[in-house]
């Protein structure tokens, strides 16, 4: 990971809030344990949703709920080390960054898994996400054959971002990506 | 109600939670790992507090003293119930994920591998004591509810505090012996704690 791509996302925020514009990238300020807690709050309630959208049949809605469970526990992680984020580009890299540093013990897939890819070819949840919300389908036919595993997979990255937030460890943004 | 030292909360503790046993100086020394000299002092500190008797078995200086809480003392059941509150506050996690039982166990005790080493246990360990039956089928909805979060197999287990009596007493089922001993009160501290001294305590008086 370019530590570039990771500073030019806390760069562009300062940028966009200094001309008074919503920003799209990462914000450092506070930890705020509490916000973390409820995303984490809200990631298990998007795991929740999946059992209830699969027992009344709303297949093209498990794949949002799963993605939601991912990005909801990305979000309170990055609380963790102070950090808001409008961008799921950022939010990602940011992520991949402190993995790549040993600053957190979180699975590459979940960190995959949410990564906006800008070629058409490649692709992650987040496409599977948009697909499955504003494509035509009802049904899809691969959403019975993954419950299992991609429910469990959510429940692992549950498991380890519970790990982080209530962790009495100090997260730390590297000053490195502050420098010029 | 003065702040305990380190070595009188866990002296405290394990004689409320260990009835397995009877306690002495030397047992003390040995769950702690202080010297004997050490938990010496620590108990004679905590019976000046009134908070401990200290009865001696047989007659002379070197007799053994067996260690028992003043349940006549109100502060002893205040001071528990701040121990083991405090222990609880360890494990925020766990407090967090099953505060919906609050109301509905009287007490709640995790007990097991979670405690020590959440990534590789195999499972998340419970052990919970209810008023009235009806409280089961609750106390099992919202298991189901946490369990669809969770990764890790809840093995939640719940008894009337008769049951729970006869397990630890009658049965001697040292799975549930240990969990009160080793495990974490998570709610319900201070029904708990009325437990142990009306149902379990009683054991030993007379």
């Amino acid at each position: 990971m370019d530590k570039n791509e990771v500073s030019d996302c806390f760069r562009s925020a300062i940028k966009d809030e200094e001309k008074g514009k919503k920003h799209k990238g990462l914000l450092f300020g506070k930890v705020n344990e509490e916000m973390a807690k409820s995303y984490l709050a809200k990631a298990k309630l998007n795991i929740q949703l999946c059992e209830l959208y699969m027992k009344n049949g709303f297949d093209y809605m498990i794949p949002e709920a799963w993605y939601y469970t991912l990005y909801y526990c990305a979000l309170a992680i990055l609380l963790k080390f102070g950090i808001t984020s409008r961008s799921q580009r950022c939010t990602a890299i940011f992520l991949r960054y402190a993995k790549e540093k040993g600053l957190i013990e979180y699975e590459d897939e979940f960190i995959d898994r949410i990564t906006v890819h800008r070629g058409k070819e490649e692709k992650s949840d987040v496409d599977k996400r948009e697909e499955a919300r504003y494509g035509p389908l009802i049904r899809i036919e691969d959403v019975p054959l993954q419950y299992n595993s991609m429910t469990s997979m959510c429940k692992r990255a549950i498991e380890q971002c519970e790990e982080i937030v209530f962790s009495d460890k100090e997260f730390n943004v590297p000053k490195e990506l502050f420098s010029e | 109600m003065a702040k305990l030292d380190k070595a009188s909360g866990e002296c405290l503790k394990i004689v409320l939670k260990d009835f397995s046993i009877e306690h002495t100086i030397t047992s003390l020394s040995k769950e702690i790992g202080n010297t004997r000299m050490g938990i010496w002092k620590t108990l004679k500190k905590l019976q000046a507090d009134k908070l401990i008797l200290l009865i001696p078995v047989g007659k002379g200086k070197t007799s053994t003293y067996l260690v028992r809480l003043n349940w006549e003392n109100p502060l002893v059941e205040k001071t528990l119930i701040m121990l083991l509150t405090e222990e609880a506050q360890k494990y925020p996690r766990w407090l967090a994920n099953f505060s919906e039982l609050e109301g509905k166990a009287d007490f709640l005790i995790l007990y097991g591998s979670i405690l020590h080493s959440p990534k590789d246990a195999g499972d998340i360990d419970l052990l919970g004591v209810v008023s009235n039956k009806k409280k089961f089928g609750e106390i099992r909805k919202i298991i189901e509810k946490i369990q669809i979060t969770q990764i890790k197999k809840i093995h939640s287990v719940n008894f009337l505090e008769e049951e729970l009596r006869d397990e630890l007493i009658s049965q001697k089922n040292p799975a549930f012996i240990e969990a009160l001993k080793k495990g974490s009160i998570l709610l319900g501290q201070e029904k708990f704690i009325k437990f142990v001294k009306n149902k379990l305590e009683k054991k030993y008086i007379g």
